[in-house]
């Protein structure tokens, strides 16, 4: 490749069509604008047309590439947002609404209460789910006429061991329970 | 005292009033179902449980022993219950003691020795034991006793000796109803409370 070659092919006019009349000096300023304006480069717009043009070609960087804004247009964009929210509801309140405050201290307290009532009853429910404490009459020796519930007849005379073991079956039910609950544990 | 003051004195008061109460039946709570052995006077220690453990075993030996047709070993099984330490400070250990002299009698009575068995039961019963439906079965045992010797004297034809023990075994048995009445009657009570 010669001199003459290279020149060729890093100008404008590079691989331009031989029956195309070269661009004029318009056309080179305007493709130059359009350029730019793709780019997000260059000064501020001149007229109406050019900001059109930075328009069109801002949304089309857009749908090319992630766009990040401004800090100042976020923070334009934020503004306008609340301001625009606190004038849609800044209708007059209903009477709910004017309620709303009274309802949530209700409410607040019912919630007290009932978190109080939960607390207070944790401890009667948990002497609940216990076994119960053993009587002191249950930890104590004690005559088993009430055991037996009725005399001894004449044919259950022999049953002595029988007559023990129902004797014995509840004292150590509650010697057990007495030994356990005073270890802290549960029978 | 003006008006004010008067009626936050009395609301002190009734605070403290109420306090009080409430510390009190906390306090009866307590007591009615403290757990720790000393609370009672006779609670239940472990020198008991093992005797009555004892006397269940032993109990259950001489039943088959009995099974078995070895009576003079049964009859030894219940003595060993009688050689236990069962104190009159303790009802159950009593009631063991007053069930084993009955079912001893009855067995020394069943092998003839009648005389041995009322010695025994005569023994247990001037011991002085509470009243119970033991000391109601072994006055009925007594009863039984005496009946048989009645007979026995009533065979030999020494009708006076029968009669006196048939008048003795009549009011063996008599204590017996009347302890078993008194003490129908106070579970009956208590059933009612």
């Amino acid at each position: 490749m010669n001199d003459n070659d290279k020149r060729s092919s890093d100008s404008p006019e590079a691989g331009w069509p031989e029956d195309e009349a070269p661009a004029s000096e318009a056309e080179r300023l305007a493709a130059e604008r359009l350029r730019a304006a793709l780019d997000g480069t260059g000064a501020q717009p001149a007229d109406a047309d050019e900001a059109e043009l930075r328009a069109a070609a801002a949304m089309l960087r857009a749908a090319a590439h992630e766009e990040h804004l401004a800090p100042a247009a976020r923070d334009r964009l934020v503004r306008e947002a609340i301001a625009g929210a606190t004038l849609a509801h800044a209708r007059p309140a209903s009477r709910l609404r004017r309620l709303a405050p009274a309802l949530a201290l209700a409410a607040s307290v019912l919630l007290l209460l009932g978190s109080l009532l939960l607390v207070g009853r944790a401890p009667l429910r948990d002497r609940q789910r216990r076994p119960a404490p053993a009587p002191r009459e249950l930890a104590t020796s004690r005559p088993s006429n009430d055991l037996l519930g009725r005399p001894i007849e004449d044919r259950e005379r022999a049953s002595a061991a029988r007559r023990l073991d129902l004797v014995f079956a509840d004292r150590l039910a509650g010697f057990r329970r007495t030994r356990l609950l005073a270890a802290g544990g549960t029978p | 005292m003006t008006p004010g003051l008067r009626t936050s004195a009395r609301i002190v008061a009734l605070a403290i009033l109420l306090a009080a109460l409430a510390a009190a039946g906390c306090a009866a709570e307590r007591e009615a179902t403290c757990p720790c052995p000393e609370a009672g006077s006779a609670a239940l220690p472990e020198e008991l449980m093992l005797t009555l453990a004892s006397a269940r075993a032993l109990h259950h030996q001489a039943d088959l022993l009995l099974q078995t047709g070895e009576v003079e070993r049964a009859i030894e099984a219940v003595r060993a219950i009688l050689a236990l330490k069962l104190e009159s400070r303790w009802p159950e250990a009593e009631e063991v003691r007053l069930d084993a002299a009955a079912r001893l009698g009855k067995l020394l009575l069943g092998k003839g020795e009648e005389k041995e068995a009322l010695a025994l039961v005569e023994r247990e019963l001037g011991a002085g034991a509470r009243e119970s439906f033991y000391l109601s079965n072994l006055q009925s045992v007594r009863g039984e006793i005496l009946e048989a010797r009645a007979k026995r004297l009533e065979a030999a034809g020494e009708k006076e000796p029968a009669r006196q023990s048939a008048r003795e075994a009549i009011q063996a048995f008599e204590r017996s109803i009347q302890i078993n009445k008194r003490l129908q009657k106070q579970l009956l009570e208590r059933g009612r409370r």
